[in-house]
């Protein structure tokens, strides 16, 4: 038993691996909320009057909100007016290759591990980076434009593509669903967007990678995907964040849109930083995802939520048309002080629609995490199905985990199932591995992977060897 | 008059009469509570714990808070509700107040059942110190101040039970409480018991709520105070069947080292039924059983809410809930299990299981847990679905009707829960309602056996 303890004190100890500052030129706006701010975020990215008073109908919307306050999460509140909201890698003129890119910046990617040259030799991803708040270089673009594939920063879609982006821009989360969401219309920076044509297999897996880099800044991104009819397209989100005492807060809104039988995978590996083992620093992580799913589409949504202070997170399927499916699979693991009140929402509104909801949880130290979901089955919603599991993995006895499930149910030939588990690592489990000559480090690693495994089998290939690095980063010293 | 400002003006009038009659303790118990109530108010859809039951739709203005002349009991025929073969101690209190005269004789010191009310008196002499004692010690303990309708209720007590088991002692016949309610005018009536279960005794009690009337619908809050100590054992179960009144109902059960209780909760009508159960087991090896079952139709809400809170380590709680909703019925299941940091080595199990019978009934169900103890067992379970249409067409192939078939299988749904209840006879009984409920003749013997 002191054996365990100790070894778990151990796993719990890790350092954050991604905790530098790069050191190229930046521009950032002073800080403060104001309409006149807003103004210049959409003079500086030379936006059309249309999005200008769709960020100025935000900004009042947003100012007549207030903090929501009904998560599992404690923190001290957020000054919106000392965050600055625009901060840029200067740039001096417009790149033409990606060899042209500041040396500094492509040295950041490579300590990321994530070199764009070597990604795009060896597993063809392409790969949008976002920088604090602006894009910095989007791979294979020309290869993607070939298929009609259009994935760019959302910046440039304003510009280039504004019929799409002004159709469904707020369709699927309106201005005012929230108030993170609100603030985020209001002045979000960049972010990425794709739209896939109808029928079109995306040939490679799309990838965004988010970096927080300069003090004092908060991130806003929004990503807007939009897959016409029966398209298929697979995207990854990854993101990181140097090691700081102050809290920077990352408020992103994502919204999918899968039309008439096309399929959307949606994966996230969120690595922010966590804060240190006191609990000072580290990002909050609220953000809004969204999608909708008109007849015959799927969308699913995969994350593995291993940083952040504080992760509020509630990716959802609104499932409109019929025979439409709708995923979620999550591995939520906390740490120290980090608190995560994460989950998801299934709307079911047409026929026959089905979800699944794999949501494994592993608290550690005198973390704090919760699983909060909602599945509703409208009046509408016949022969619609629900799987929910949501399984919990504590380690060490000052941590917390906790379920909120809702379930709402207003159609008799519905099915709706749920179940939830919270356990310990069991002593005979590891008796078991340490029988056959597994040493208990090593079995703590390997219960836990198998753990997570309905999950992380869920993940792209890539994705999947990074969040099996990032589990084992984090409890470090027990994960093979 | 706004229902606020009349709540405050029934307040103020039973505080001046208060002040006159009753003791310091049980005026500041007034005061306070009253204070802390207006605070909230009633509890709107905004709060979690409220979220599915629209209170004030129930609750409208027209509701006396006291009917300070009590309507005149005429003598009447208590024969027609008894329960066949059940025999207990029948406690009868009419609109909340008891009535010695209609209840059973209790010929023994070691069960002492009296009105609560005397026990709020100034100078009190007819009561044992003994006693007195007791009831500064228990009344009003456990209560929570997060729900405003307990705290509108220590403001406004008007009537109620004491029940004392002492200790050692083992109650030889269940303790029927019957609340017969015959309002002039729709009332918001609060009632109060506290019930005391010395070390080692045991005992059954059943509650049941009658309404007289067939046209004055009241909205009923009572609320119910259980401290078992060191291995006392109780089982509680509560009949709801009224079809007038409408019933809030919160009961705080308090358990000692190695208590057991097992609580029923059988609600089969209503136009409102809320059941608010806060556990609290602050004894190690304390075991708490929670059951219920839910069988409604036309537009009943049946609203369940459970906390069970494990404070100390080794102890088990069980919920069982299954409902089967028909007609445009709604109901809701709020459960939730928090495991605090101490309080290793707990089990604590939830189960809730649904029938949707009819497509306008609804149900919602939030089944919680909060968990800050890492050497636990804590599961919880969820289902929302129809009855087997193939085990259905089994039964009908075999000449068996329709709604005949139905209500076996809808039985044999909520056998698990039903058969937790020990009283044979009880049980009969509850089969026998449930069975007129969807109008079915069965015979009742082989399904119990």
């Amino acid at each position: 038993m002191v054996n365990e303890e100790k070894i778990l004190k151990d796993a719990t100890k890790s350092d954050y691996k991604y905790g530098f500052v790069s050191k190229f030129n930046s521009e950032t706006l002073e800080v403060g909320l104001n309409e006149d701010i807003i103004k210049k975020i959409s003079l500086k990215k030379n936006e059309p009057e249309w999005m200008l008073n769709w960020r100025l109908k935000a900004y009042n919307i947003f100012l007549k909100m207030n903090e929501p306050t009904w998560a599992n999460l404690s923190y001290k509140k957020i000054d919106l007016q000392k965050i600055s909201y625009y901060s840029a890698p200067k740039t001096k003129k417009k790149l033409n290759s990606l060899d042209e890119v500041d040396p500094e910046l492509l040295k950041t990617f490579k300590k990321l591990g994530i070199s764009i040259n070597e990604q795009k030799r060896l597993t063809g991803v392409a790969m949008d980076f976002v920088v604090d708040s602006v894009s910095v270089a989007t791979s294979f673009k020309d290869k993607l434009s070939e298929l009609g594939i259009i994935f760019c920063s959302i910046s440039e879609a304003i510009q280039n593509h504004p019929d799409l982006v002004r159709k469904y821009i707020g369709s699927v989360v309106p201005i005012q669903d929230n108030y993170f969401s609100a603030l985020n219309s209001a002045v979000f920076t960049d972010g990425s967007f794709c739209y896939i044509p109808k029928g079109v297999k995306c040939p490679m897996e799309l990838s965004t990678y988010f970096r927080i880099n300069q003090a004092g800044t908060g991130q806003f991104e929004r990503t807007l995907l939009i897959a016409d009819k029966d398209s298929y397209v697979s995207y990854l989100e990854g993101c990181t964040a140097p090691s700081r005492d102050e809290n920077q807060l990352h408020a992103a809104v994502v919204e999918l849109i899968s039309l008439d039988g096309a399929e959307i995978k949606y994966s996230t590996v969120q690595n922010w930083y966590p804060g240190d083992k006191n609990g000072n620093g580290g990002v909050y992580n609220f953000v809004t995802k969204r999608g909708i799913c008109y007849k015959n589409s799927k969308i699913s949504w995969t994350q593995v939520e291993t940083g952040s202070s504080v992760t509020w997170k509630y990716p959802s399927c609104i499932l409109k048309g019929d025979n439409s499916i709708g995923e979620f699979f999550s591995v939520a693991l906390t740490n120290n002080f980090q608190q995560a009140d994460t989950g998801t929402k299934m709307i079911h509104i047409g026929k026959n629609s089905k979800s699944t909801i794999i949501s494994k949880g592993i608290s550690a130290g005198k973390s704090n995490g919760s699983y909060r979901g909602l599945v509703k089955i409208m009046k509408s919603a016949k022969n619609s199905r629900n799987f929910s599991q949501c399984d919990s993995l504590l380690m060490g006895d000052k941590c917390g985990s906790h379920t909120f499930p809702y379930i709402e149910v207003k159609n008799k030939s519905s099915k709706v199932e749920h179940e939830a588990t919270t356990s310990k690592i069991g002593e005979d489990q590891i008796f078991y591995c340490n029988q056959r000559g597994i040493g208990t480090e090593e079995a703590i690693g390997l219960i836990v992977n198998g753990y997570c495994k309905d999950v992380l089998n869920k993940l792209p290939m890539e994705f999947a060897v990074e969040a099996q690095k990032l589990l084992s980063l984090s409890l470090e010293g027990s994960v093979g | 008059m706004e229902f606020k400002e009349y709540i405050k003006s029934t307040y103020e009038k039973l505080l001046f009469d208060s002040k006159i009659n009753e003791s310091n303790n049980m005026i500041k118990l007034r005061e306070y509570s009253y204070e802390k109530y207006n605070l909230t108010g009633l509890p709107s859809l905004k709060n979690e714990e409220w979220k599915y039951t629209p209170i004030n739709k129930f609750l409208k203005n027209n509701y006396l808070l006291q009917s300070f002349d009590k309507n005149e009991i005429k003598s009447f025929d208590i024969t027609k509700f008894i329960i066949p073969n059940y025999n207990s101690f029948k406690i009868v209190l009419f609109n909340g107040e008891f009535l010695p005269k209609y209840s059973s004789k209790i010929e023994n010191s070691k069960l002492f059942i009296c009105d609560i009310k005397k026990f709020f008196k100034k100078n009190n002499t007819q009561l044992i110190d003994k006693n007195k004692y007791i009831f500064d010690k228990y009344f009003s303990k456990i209560l929570t101040n997060k729900n405003s309708l307990c705290l509108l209720n220590n403001a406004l007590i008007n009537s109620g039970l004491y029940i004392c088991i002492d200790e050692n002692y083992i109650v030889e016949k269940p303790i029927e409480i019957i609340n017969f309610n015959s309002f002039v005018n729709p009332e918001f009536s609060q009632t109060r018991n506290l019930i005391l279960l010395k070390k080692n005794s045991k005992t059954e009690i059943l509650e049941r709520n009658i309404s007289l009337s067939d046209s004055v619908s009241s909205v009923i809050n009572s609320v119910s105070e259980i401290n078992l100590e060191e291995n006392a054992r109780i089982n509680y179960y509560k009949i709801q069947n009224d079809k007038i009144n409408s019933l809030i109902d919160s009961t705080f059960i308090n358990q000692y080292k190695s208590s057991v209780s097992n609580f029923g909760t059988y609600s089969l009508d209503g136009k409102l039924v809320r059941n608010n159960l806060y556990f609290y087991l602050s004894g190690s090896l304390a075991e708490s059983n929670l059951n219920a079952i839910t069988l409604i139709d036309k537009k009943s809400h049946v609203d369940h809410y459970t906390k069970v809170n494990h404070n100390i380590s080794n102890c088990t709680s069980n919920q069982l809930y299954k409902g089967i909703y028909d007609g445009k019925s709604r109901g809701v299941f709020n459960g939730n299990i928090l495991v605090e940091k101490n309080a290793q080595k707990t089990n604590a199990f939830q189960k809730n299981n649904n029938i949707l019978l009819s497509k306008y009934a609804k149900i919602d169900t939030k089944p919680q847990l909060e968990i800050f103890a890492d050497d636990v067992s804590c599961s919880h379970g969820c289902t929302v679905g129809q009855l087997d249409e193939k085990a259905l067409f089994y039964l009908k192939s075999r000449g068996i009707p329709t709604k005949e078939a139905k209500a076996l299988l809808m039985f044999a749904f909520c056998k698990d829960s039903l058969n937790t209840v020990n009283n044979i006879e009880l049980r009969k009984y509850l089969l026998k309602i449930m069975s007129k409920k969807i109008n079915v003749k069965l015979d009742l013997n082989e399904i119990i056996s």
